[in-house]
């Protein structure tokens, strides 16, 4: 089973692995080309450590932001994907569930692309975090940096956003379990239809009704995604003056707003969501059944 | 159910809310023999080998398939089944390595060294992707894919529908040449009743969900009788209630269910009857319908 379920998820590299990169790879090379011609404002006083590690967490962040907003996009088309091109027909002569294929889906869309985004926006920060220094500095700044305190402080960060990524990813999962389904039945009316309900909804509960359990549900489930990816900021105003911690205080950090982020999973609108997108989940693998 | 039959089916109904597709049928399929499944369009083929591959529920009756309820057992049994649901099918944006790559990993039963073999007969390359080759051959590719899985029976539903003569001739002549090995059997629906005649063991022909015919074609020469006749014997013939009345090379023809109380030898010439001219007769004339065996 582990086996079919990797070869799906194989099929989702196969098929999206081209715009994936593209669009991982090319804002961090865009702007690491245009870093020799472009000016870039910082803060004179900051110290070329802090400004590496900056530098590759923006860097990060920026591509998992891509990454998330292309899949959001591009989730509700992917329910009617194999229908659309008449492949269902292919893919159900195959000894493969419905719920093997969505699952693969929705693991490779959904964890392992945001989680490949912040890789490789870490990756490719480091060039432009050596480029963007010594720019700034010349090679005396770069000889400033300790890197092995860049890379550990690096991947403590990364390991707290990946875990971010994926929690972040079940607090929004009814949403876009939600979109997916009402595309998968209602084909391009879907999102729309689901947006005006949601909206007019919302609207009609509050001000007609005096009920904004549509805003307090939504703003919980954005609230917890932001706080599964990042709970508080930390304190890192004293790195300023003392740059050789950094990498104790991005661990301590890491490791507190991890248990923070972990703590925010017991809540009832997390349950609640959860069990929304395992509805939509079913209604996903019904419509699959029906096909054809 | 036995075992001695790759598929079996009694009682078997198909239907769609309150439309039937498939109406109380029953038939066996044993191994090593090439079955034609034919019908009009809407006489229930389809619908039957959805059924057969696990895709649609009998609303009566029982249906097994290499022993397994399709149903129930849909991912066991299509773990050991070739089956072409239709024609070009196979997903536009894959290369030829990468869906070897993907049957690899999704069928248990599948060769990839085989599938790689059998496209050496074919002019497609594992680095050309599905959406630069012709109909043909897509269809030949998802022969090749299907023909390297090793099971006991392929299902082909409308494998050559759209295709050219020469695609549909490498078509079968692969399926003929790479699969079919006296254990394997291989159940056909298609329209092209003309073309797959030569290949076939077995016929079943579909009439509007019902099976009017289940049959060797062995027994269609010994049960079904042609007469070639001149225009004068015309009434004489039509006494004997044939079949079906047709033209054939500007020569009049008549197709009778057994032995007609004619002295054959004195109105025409007995010929050997075409698929064809049997497939229009059983399924033009729904009053012999009704009364012929199955």
């Amino acid at each position: 089973m582990w086996k079919r379920f990797k070869t799906l998820m194989l099929r989702e590299w196969m098929q999206h692995h081209r715009g994936w990169l593209i669009l991982m790879l090319a804002p961090p090379l865009i702007f690491l080309a245009l870093l020799p011609v472009g000016q870039v404002d910082v803060e004179e006083s900051i110290h070329p450590l802090l400004l590496a590690d900056l530098t590759l967490t923006i860097s990060a962040v920026l591509v998992s932001g891509i990454a998330w907003l292309a899949l959001v996009l591009q989730l509700p088309g992917l329910a009617r994907r194999d229908q659309q091109d008449r492949s269902i027909e292919f893919w159900r002569s195959l000894p493969a569930s419905h719920s093997e294929s969505i699952g693969a889906l929705l693991s490779m869309h959904v964890f392992v692309v945001p989680v490949l985004a912040l890789l490789l926006g870490c990756l490719l920060g480091l060039p432009i975090a050596i480029g963007l220094v010594f720019k700034l500095g010349g090679s005396a700044a770069l000889a400033e940096i300790a890197w092995p305190v860049l890379l550990g402080s690096a991947l403590a960060g990364l390991a707290r956003l990946v875990l971010g990524t994926v929690l972040m990813a079940l607090w929004l999962a009814p949403l876009l379990m939600l979109l997916m389904a009402a595309s998968a039945w209602l084909k391009r009316l879907g999102v729309p239809v689901v947006l005006g309900v949601i909206g007019v909804g919302g609207l009609v509960l509050d001000k007609v009704y005096g009920l904004p359990v549509v805003w307090v549900l939504l703003r919980a489930q954005i609230q917890g995604a932001l706080g599964a990816y990042l709970n508080h900021q930390g304190e890192f105003d004293h790195l300023r003056h003392e740059p050789q911690d950094l990498l104790s205080a991005v661990s301590q950090w890491a490791w507190n707003d991890s248990l923070a982020a972990l703590g925010g999973l017991a809540s009832p609108h997390l349950l609640g969501g959860l069990l929304l997108a395992g509805l939509c989940f079913w209604l996903l693998v019904l419509k699959r059944q029906r096909s054809g | 159910m036995s075992d001695e039959y790759l598929v079996e089916a009694r009682g078997l109904s198909l239907r769609y809310g309150a439309k039937t597709a498939v109406d109380n049928i029953a038939f066996n399929i044993p191994k090593g023999r090439v079955v034609g499944l034919l019908g009009h369009n809407g006489a229930g083929k389809t619908s039957l080998m959805k059924a057969l591959v696990g895709l649609m529920p009998a609303s009566q009756g029982e249906l097994r398939v290499l022993g397994l309820d399709p149903l129930r057992q849909r991912e066991q049994l299509l773990a050991g089944l070739s089956y072409i649901p239709d024609v070009a099918v196979l997903p536009r944006w894959a290369r030829v390595d990468e869906l070897i790559r993907l049957m690899s990993g999704l069928q248990p039963s599948f060769s990839a060294e085989r599938a790689r073999a059998l496209l050496k007969r074919t002019s497609v390359s594992p680095r050309d992707k599905v959406k630069t080759l012709s109909k043909g051959m897509v269809t030949q590719l998802h022969l090749a894919l299907v023909a390297a899985i090793d099971s006991r029976l392929m299902i082909l539903d409308e494998p050559t529908l759209g295709l050219d003569v020469m695609s549909r001739k490498g078509f079968y002549e692969m399926l003929i040449d790479e699969w079919c090995d006296g254990e394997r059997s291989v159940l056909i629906s298609t329209h092209q009743v003309e073309e797959i005649e030569t290949l076939l063991s077995d016929v079943m022909m579909l009439d509007e969900g019902r099976l009017v015919l289940n049959i060797s074609l062995e027994e269609i020469d010994s049960r079904f009788v042609a007469l070639s006749h001149d225009p004068a014997a015309a009434e004489a013939v039509a006494a004997a209630h044939p079949l079906l009345r047709y033209r054939q090379q500007g020569q009049a023809m008549a197709l009778f269910d057994g032995e007609p109380l004619l002295p054959l030898e004195t109105l025409g010439r007995r010929v050997r009857p075409s698929l064809v001219d049997l497939f229009m007769a059983l399924t033009r004339k729904p009053d012999v319908q009704a009364t012929s065996q199955v």
